[in-house]
């Protein structure tokens, strides 16, 4: 108690003393702290990601260590739950469905079951969009409906030196003969109507599943989890918890590099700690006279930098809360961050102890010569 | 010089301070000139596409069907493959010519340069932004055989209006066959960008259908196509084009002409190119921008506490100078100019490598790839910022050297 | 005459009240002249000399230093009047302690039209004068205090003033080195230097040709100039 009366009569000597220093250093401090804040959540990954709207986010990969069938998918209720966007059922095509020659593909890599990286599929309510490379990508209602034999070619087809297929023409995949009406950019994937799915008899080796809406990790492992309720011989190859999973791998290094720009930005403001710090050094000397030891007059200063910089790292993350709405979300470089109240106290927590390793050169400086010498220096 | 070391003894046992913002006020505003400057290209671009460009336009990707375009054996092949894709469009009502970007490769003063062929049409529609000459003297006749040209980037600052390039032209015939010169009737504007159809893919924006040209501009008429003839240069064409539909046109013949290319490869319509554009735009103000201006906000803070700091420190000093004759407008002066000094360099060196960025990135001595602006405006903002930098610092420095008197400061030291 | 001081009055505000630090002070000072300002503590005579140094001004009065009305200057002819006739000599010796000798003694040559090819042999020429020259090199808190307030005394001199003001110049100093001092002022009289010290110390104002005694802000004795030393 007496140290903490110490301390804030000490700020107030300060602030007394060198008002215009004093306010300038304030001012640094809080560019400082908010600084932080927007690297917190702006260079975290985990931060990113959790408002992230990237697709990436909302895609899980399913695959089927037994294949299902078309209709298992289809009726499933989880597929006809709201929160399902679109589906993308897949089954693997073997080396001999292909169609190598019109293709011109020299080699086709095999794996161990027979398949290849190439699949007939097809999305079920058309609602996720496939990028154009030539002709259309999007199956007319009348196609989807009648289940017409018509095929988006994948982009690995372009790939070859030389190639001789175009739209209208026909190719043989898996047996079937097909009108082709356009390429897609994914490489592998022929795409047909879903009708043409379940007419063709295909099973559904793998699908993929897109959310509509973006969901948090909470929600994402509910949703995982439901998937493995409904589909038990499916194996959740790819979800968003990945990417949640690598930014925690992560955070050490990320969490390093904002250290480094918080120092960086810091620094402008540095000498004007040294400057305060050095301000008391005669006030120092007189408690080392009185009694105080080193070990206490350290903790003084360090409790009065806490103090400053607490307050300041607290200012700073009411501030940010205020204005987040009106200008500080209009600035952040990926949408969709929130600060949590867990956030901000860690940010005031990370300010504070980095701002106390960094004014330990200054205060070592001062503390480490004898008492005569210290009053010869500053007196 | 007496002054100028009484400047220099503002920084007094300072100076690693002043030096570490110094070099942080530098660093920010050249970051900051960056972003602002590839902000400032893209909508450059987007706007430079709305003036040339119709609604009707289209950019079609045959890069794509990059199999095909290369099975012809000539020396083009794209261009030929953009040749036979032509003469199927014809037969479509909404057709009009297309317009291709075509280029040789040559060389002059020993560094390769690229020479883009511009149809007459081209140097009409384009008729992009000069910084001296006039597009319509490329139609002018000389008498001394010379080919006009409108000369473009870092190569060519020194030459100006009027003088006369030599350039050896990549081709079959002997090197004097080869070396063909040009007189310089204009000289592009910064940052040099013209169109230039090689880019290809899903998410297309005008950024990506201009380049920064290091080279001449050409015009094709008779006079060049003998003289390429006769040197039998390399021409090449670039892998994509654009077409618009014949003004007019209905909407079926509109989608008919779409129809024909899009069963053949991708193709952007002007909406979608826009849309794209502006999508990008707004991308980059929100990702680009933030960050410097906020960075330099806190630059500006620190310079503004560096001087702070240094007042209050030098009072003592400054009632020594008084003591000694110095009148306090000129201690207003010492402190101004030291100040100033500050702000001046990091400004200084700012627009010396802006000045000279075109010039260090087409020889190779740093990486760029041209995407950003730096001209008149750039320099003008730097030379603002340190001025207001300076300012802001000084006049509340100034605030606090006024308030205590020499004798109130003396005072306060001597008791 | 070179100082001409009449009704010189100065007031001070502390809190609500007025303290009158100089009441109607009036005397004059000739070339040449060695003049001691004696008083007690409080009795107002750094205020006195602070006004006769041109570093602050009177309510009321006038004060005319080599002919010149000082308080219609302005701050750039004031300055201008430290600088070419006013030395100083102070208890603090008032020098830049991180800086070497050379520049604090160099240091009003940098606000006149003084050369910098001159400006380094009149520094040597000054403190050979004072008696200090081998110490050119080193910093001022590396000298003794005798040798700090002989660097004071050669900037003083550097610009030949006509009047050096000295406010307890000795105050922080040995009676043995107090009495070098005052040796070296007595020499720089004999030179036509007119030297005003102020002191509270009698020894010191015993030195000096003349006495003006102040107290309360009054000048209660002036003993005039003596006619013979």
């Amino acid at each position: 108690m007496k140290t903490l009366e110490l301390v804030f009569t000490r700020i107030y000597y300060d602030f007394k003393q060198n008002k215009s220093v004093f306010t300038v250093f304030l001012i640094g401090c809080l560019l400082c702290s908010l600084s932080f804040i927007f690297f917190y959540g702006n260079q975290l990954s985990l931060k990113i990601y959790e408002g992230s709207d990237q697709e990436v986010l909302n895609e899980y990969t399913i695959n089927f260590s037994e294949p299902a069938s078309y209709e298992d998918i289809v009726n499933s209720p989880l597929i006809k739950s709201d929160i399902v966007l679109d589906v993308e059922i897949r089954c693997s095509l073997t080396m001999d469905e292909i169609p190598k020659k019109e293709m011109n593909l020299s080699e086709v890599a095999e794996f161990d079951d027979g398949s290849t990286i190439y699949t007939m599929s097809s999305i079920l309510y058309g609602k996720d969009e496939l990028l154009q490379e030539m002709g259309r990508v999007e199956f007319t209602d009348a196609e989807r409906k009648e289940g017409k034999n018509v095929v988006i070619l994948p982009s690995a087809v372009s790939e070859g030196v030389t190639y001789n297929i175009k739209t209208g023409d026909k190719i043989t995949v898996s047996g079937r003969e097909y009108e082709v009406v356009g390429m897609s950019t994914m490489f592998g994937n022929f795409y047909i109507p879903p009708e043409t799915f379940k007419k063709g008899g295909y099973t559904v080796d793998s699908m993929e599943i897109v959310t509509s809406e973006h969901m948090s990790r909470s929600e994402i492992n509910q949703f995982v989890a439901d998937i493995q309720e409904a589909f038990p011989n499916g194996v959740i190859h790819h979800s968003p918890l990945e990417y949640f999973e690598i930014a925690e791998q992560n955070l050490s290094s990320e969490g390093f590099y904002i250290i480094c720009e918080f120092i960086v930005v810091s620094l402008s403001f540095m000498f004007l700690m040294k400057y305060i710090i050095d301000s008391n050094n005669a006030e120092n000397i007189i408690y080392s006279m009185v009694g105080a030891t080193k070990k206490r007059i350290f903790a003084v200063i360090m409790l009065e930098n806490t103090v400053i910089y607490g307050v300041v790292a607290a200012v700073a993350c009411v501030l940010h809360k205020l204005l987040y709405n009106s200008f500080f979300n209009q600035i952040n470089v990926s949408p969709g961050i929130t600060y949590t109240l867990v956030d901000y106290v860690m940010i005031v927590l990370a300010v504070v102890v980095l701002s106390c390793i960094v004014s330990l050169p200054f205060v070592f400086s001062c503390l480490k010569n004898s008492i005569i010498k210290n009053k010869n220096k500053y007196s | 010089m007496k002054n100028l070391r009484l400047i220099f003894e503002f920084f007094g046992r300072n100076k690693i301070p002043a030096i570490i913002i110094v070099i942080t006020y530098t660093v920010v505003l050249f970051f900051a000139n960056d972003s602002f400057g590839q902000y400032r290209y893209a909508a450059y671009t987007r706007d430079l596409m709305k003036r040339v460009e119709t609604p009707d336009s289209l950019y079609c990707m045959p890069i794509v069907s990059d199999g095909d375009m290369m099975s012809s054996d000539s020396a083009d092949p794209y261009g030929d493959f953009i040749d036979s894709i032509e003469e199927g469009a014809k037969k479509c009502k909404a057709y009009t010519p297309f317009s291709r970007t075509t280029y040789l490769a040559g060389m002059f003063n020993g560094t390769y340069i690229n020479c883009d062929l511009f149809t007459p049409d081209m140097v009409e529609r384009y008729a992009l932004p000069l910084s001296g000459g006039n597009w319509s003297d490329m139609n002018r006749k000389n008498d001394d055989g010379c080919i006009n040209a409108i000369a473009s980037g870092a190569f060519f600052m020194n030459m100006d209006v009027g003088d006369v390039a030599e350039v050896e032209l990549n081709g079959k015939g002997s090197a004097d066959e080869r070396t063909l010169k040009f007189r310089i009737v204009g000289k592009l504007a910064k940052p040099y960008a013209a169109p230039f159809f090689n880019a290809a893919g899903t998410e297309m924006s005008s950024r990506y259908l201009y380049q920064r040209l290091d080279g001449l501009i050409l015009m094709e008429n008779d006079e060049l196509s003998d003289a390429l003839d006769k040197c039998g240069g390399y021409i090449s064409t670039t892998a994509n084009f654009m077409t618009a539909y014949k003004s007019g046109s209905s909407q079926e013949e509109k989608d008919e002409y779409l129809k024909y290319f899009e069963d053949q490869f991708s193709v952007f319509t002007y909406d979608e190119l826009m849309a794209e554009s502006n999508e990008l735009i707004s991308r980059e103000l929100k990702r680009r921008l933030p960050i410097p201006i906020f960075l330099l906000t806190i630059t500006c803070v620190a310079l503004l506490s560096i001087s702070v700091l240094v007042i209050n420190k030098k009072l003592r000093e400054y009632s020594i100078y008084y003591l000694c004759g110095c009148s306090r407008f000129k201690s207003y002066a010492i402190i101004s100019g030291a100040i100033t000094l500050m702000s001046l360099i990091g400004g200084l060196l700012n627009i010396v490598f802006m000045e000279g960025y075109y010039y260090l990135t087409s020889n190779g001595f740093i990486k760029g790839g041209g995407e950003t602006i730096y001209d008149g405006f750039s320099v003008l903002f730097t030379v603002i910022f340190a001025l207001v930098t300076a300012f802001l610092s000084i006049a509340i420095s100034l605030l606090i050297f006024r308030k205590s008197s020499p004798i109130e400061i003396y005072r306060k030291y001597e008791t | 005459m070179l100082i001409e001081a009449e009704g010189l009055t100065k007031t001070y505000k502390i809190g609500r009240d007025k303290f009158v630090a100089l009441d109607n002070a009036t005397f004059n000072i000739d070339e040449g002249e060695f003049v001691a300002i004696q008083g007690t503590s409080g009795a107002g005579k750094s205020t006195l000399l602070h006004i006769l140094g041109c570093l602050d001004t009177a309510d009321s009065g006038s004060y005319h230093l080599g002919g010149v009305d000082v308080f219609k200057l302005n701050d750039r002819e004031t300055a201008r009047l430290r600088n070419e006739k006013i030395g100083f000599v102070l208890q603090d010796f008032s020098l830049i302690n991180h800086k070497k000798v050379d520049f604090n003694v160099m240091l009003p040559l940098y606000f006149n039209k003084t050369p910098r090819r001159e400006m380094r042999e009149r520094v040597e020429n000054v403190l050979d004068a004072v008696g200090i020259g081998s110490q050119v090199g080193k910093r001022a808190n590396q000298l003794s205090g005798g040798q700090r307030q002989r660097v004071a005394i050669a900037r003083a001199l550097v610009n030949d003033p006509s009047v050096i003001f000295a406010d307890e110049p000795t105050g922080a100093l040995d009676s043995k080195t107090s009495k070098e001092v005052m040796k070296l002022f007595r020499r720089l009289n004999e030179k036509g230097i007119a030297i005003v010290i102020v002191t509270h110390d009698n020894a010191i104002a015993d030195c000096c040709d003349r006495k003006i005694v102040i107290e309360d802000g009054k000048i209660v004795l002036d003993s005039g100039r003596k006619t013979e030393k």
